[in-house]
């Protein structure tokens, strides 16, 4: 089947009634978590799982994945209303979108926003569509070795690419893997550190292990401050950016959908990075990049559209190669594998139904969406009035509700009430919790393709080098490893030379 | 600056590295050409030393990178500590009861007037049995409520 006839078959799926009921519901929630500070999609998207086990499995990842790129939209509405992001990949849009509105053009920048995300989810949504099915058949000729330097490269990048220090990043990495250890050894079914704990041999569930870790944490982290949230009154009026706007950040919209796009699709790149970056490539190229910080349109175009393209361009990693870039879809990678559903380049020969009709629910989802945010503006400045307390109520109890729906255990609320302790010590320390889920998830895929690749080949650590497509990406990871010491080298060096 | 939560977080962390190395050890690590259950884990306990080490050295000289400051850690440690206790009394008391008093821990951390804590606590367990036990067919523990639920 070509590719138009497959995207026609995605749209059967996704038009169904009950598909576009949970693509508006995902993508509802997600604007509504966007817009609300202290609860992100990783959060949001872990505390839905236990409500997917009874679903179908495309209805399932097209709710989760609209909650996802929802969050992108929604995000903004806080940046630009109260200098506070609803979402980290929003951070920098307070820098312009915020000024926007003490200048009293709030309305602009909330709409340039939702209509520069509507452009680029379009085209990131176009782009997966075609490079996904070319990098799944490519990904075929993969063999162990290289699934295991591919592994390794993607927990680097997210290490590499994660806000805080690498070493911190390498440290909950190489825990990560380790606790991915717990439970049944995949190769002859010995118990690995259970203590004995029958309840520890299927493994730490991930499930209760990330409602701890981003819902039960992030609530203790806002315990801390007193809540005092202040919204910018203006009126909220001409959300259609004029023809002056539009011909400052025409391009910037384009070009943060290009940029986005393509960090989206690096394995711990995602929203953030991409929205920075965005921002940085728009400062350059300015004529007048005094104008950046004090009000400038292209600040809130760019990052807006990039972040969206990044959410959307995540998928190609999840949906071809199997590996998921970021948090939030990591939890999806974990919705598919409760399903039975194994992501990676079969994906598309096994379930193309799942493929296509995700991908197809995504054109839909970035339609709703642009009708959802500039519409009902109004209704999302209504919601950040609710009080917070009421909604880290509301997270604590759908939190230990979820821990214990997953085995009808309080085993399993204990196992949440701990790991949120420990993201909230992470947290406070400024350990990243990215590289910590993502090699939780990758480290048994990398520990059978290792031992795979040793017994085939006589226990010679050279079959990795010995294969041009592994070697690139051992190369790769061994740079990125590489260039954190080099920078810290320079930089001495630099310093006995100045001194 | 030298901080000692710094120093007791790479500890923490040096003592999981070498606990999993030790355990990896007892499960046998086996040979490249035929590795076993403990393989794995061994060289990634060796990682996880060798960089908690590296931790507890840039700790030492003050130079672990950055930190968040605590804030009023009495509202979390309330919250942990209303957890704690909700874990060891749920199946006993049952979700009604407990989640009622730790909705009502939450809210009184947060600062809620007496009346509004009240009528939240009470209508957010109402409304969420409700939905997840009779709606969505989440079995929630009865416990000291079983005759009347």
């Amino acid at each position: 089947m070509g590719f138009f006839e497959n995207l026609a078959g995605g749209f059967a799926v996704a038009l169904s009634a009950s598909n576009l009921f949970y693509c508006a519901i995902g993508a509802f929630l997600g604007t509504a978590i966007g817009v609300l500070p202290g609860l992100g999609p990783p959060a949001t998207i872990a505390l839905l799982l236990p409500v997917t086990f009874k679903m179908e499995p495309v209805s399932a990842v097209i709710m989760l994945a609209g909650i996802f790129y929802g969050a992108m939209y929604g995000g903004s509405t806080t940046s630009i209303l109260l200098n506070i992001p609803g979402e980290a990949a929003s951070v920098i849009t307070c820098l312009d979108g915020y000024k926007m509105a003490r200048k009293g053009r709030a309305g602009a920048a909330l709409g340039i926003s939702a209509i520069g995300s509507f452009i680029a989810g379009t085209l990131a949504v176009l782009g997966v569509s075609v490079m996904a099915p070319t990098l799944a058949s490519f990904a075929l000729k993969f063999g162990p070795p290289e699934y295991f330097c591919l592994v390794f490269l993607g927990l680097m990048m997210a290490i590499y690419l994660s806000e805080e220090s690498v070493l911190k990043g390498l440290m909950m990495g190489a825990l990560g893997l380790l606790l991915g250890t717990v439970g049944l050894d995949p190769v002859d079914g010995t118990p690995r550190f259970t203590l004995g704990i029958s309840r520890l041999t299927d493994g730490v569930d991930f499930v209760v292990m990330v409602m701890g870790l981003f819902g039960l944490a992030e609530i203790l982290c806002n315990l801390e401050a007193p809540e005092n949230r202040e919204i910018f009154k203006t009126a909220l009026k001409g959300l259609l950016p004029n023809r002056e706007d539009w011909r400052q950040c025409w391009a910037s919209v384009l070009r943060g959908s290009f940029l986005g796009f393509f960090i989206g699709v690096l394995p711990g790149g995602g929203a953030i990075i991409s929205s920075f970056a965005a921002y940085a490539v728009e400062k350059r190229l300015s004529k007048h990049p005094e104008r950046f910080g004090k009000g400038a349109i292209e600040g809130v175009a760019a990052p807006e559209a990039a972040n969206n393209a990044a959410s959307t361009s995540s998928f190609i990693p999840l949906m071809t190669l199997g590996i998921p870039g970021n948090a939030s879809i990591a939890m999806i990678f974990v919705a598919l594998m409760i399903h039975g559903i194994r992501p990676g380049p079969l994906l598309l020969q096994e379930h193309p139904n799942l493929f296509w009709g995700v991908i197809a629910s995504m054109y839909i989802g970035n339609a709703l969406l642009l009708g959802l945010n500039l519409p009902l503006i109004n209704f999302w400045v209504r919601l950040l009035k609710v009080p917070y307390r009421y909604l880290a109520v509301v997270v604590v109890v759908v939190c230990v509700i979820g821990a214990y729906s997953v085995n009808n255990s309080a085993w399993d609320v204990g196992m949440m009430v701990f790991f949120g302790v420990m993201g909230y010590l992470l947290r406070k320390f400024a350990f990243p919790l990215s590289p910590f889920i993502l090699a939780m998830i990758l480290g048994p895929m990398l520990e059978r393709t290792l031992q795979q690749s040793l017994i085939a080949s006589g226990g010679n650590f050279m079959t990795f080098l010995d294969r041009p497509i592994s070697a690139v990406l051992l190369l790769a990871a061994g740079f990125l490893m590489l260039t954190p010491l080099a920078k810290q080298i320079l930089e001495k060096r630099r310093l006995l030379q100045g001194g | 600056m030298r901080k000692p939560g710094e120093i007791v977080v790479g500890l923490c962390f040096l003592v999981i590295g070498i606990c999993f190395t030790a355990g990896a050890v007892k499960l046998q690590i086996g040979v490249p050409t035929e590795p076993q259950p403990g393989f794995f884990p061994f060289v990634d306990g060796v990682i996880l030393i060798a960089l908690s080490s590296l931790f507890l050295f840039r700790a030492w000289g003050g130079r672990a990178g950055d930190s968040h400051a605590f804030g009023r850690i009495k509202g979390p440690a309330a919250v942990v500590l209303a957890l704690v206790l909700y874990v060891a009394t749920l199946e006993r008391l049952g979700y009604v009861i407990t989640t009622g008093l730790l909705s009502a821990v939450v809210l009184k951390v947060m600062e809620t007037r007496p009346r509004v804590l009240v009528l939240v606590s009470l209508s957010l367990t109402v409304i969420s049995y409700l939905v997840f036990d009779r709606l969505l067919g989440v079995t929630l523990p009865p416990g000291i409520l079983t005759a009347f639920l």
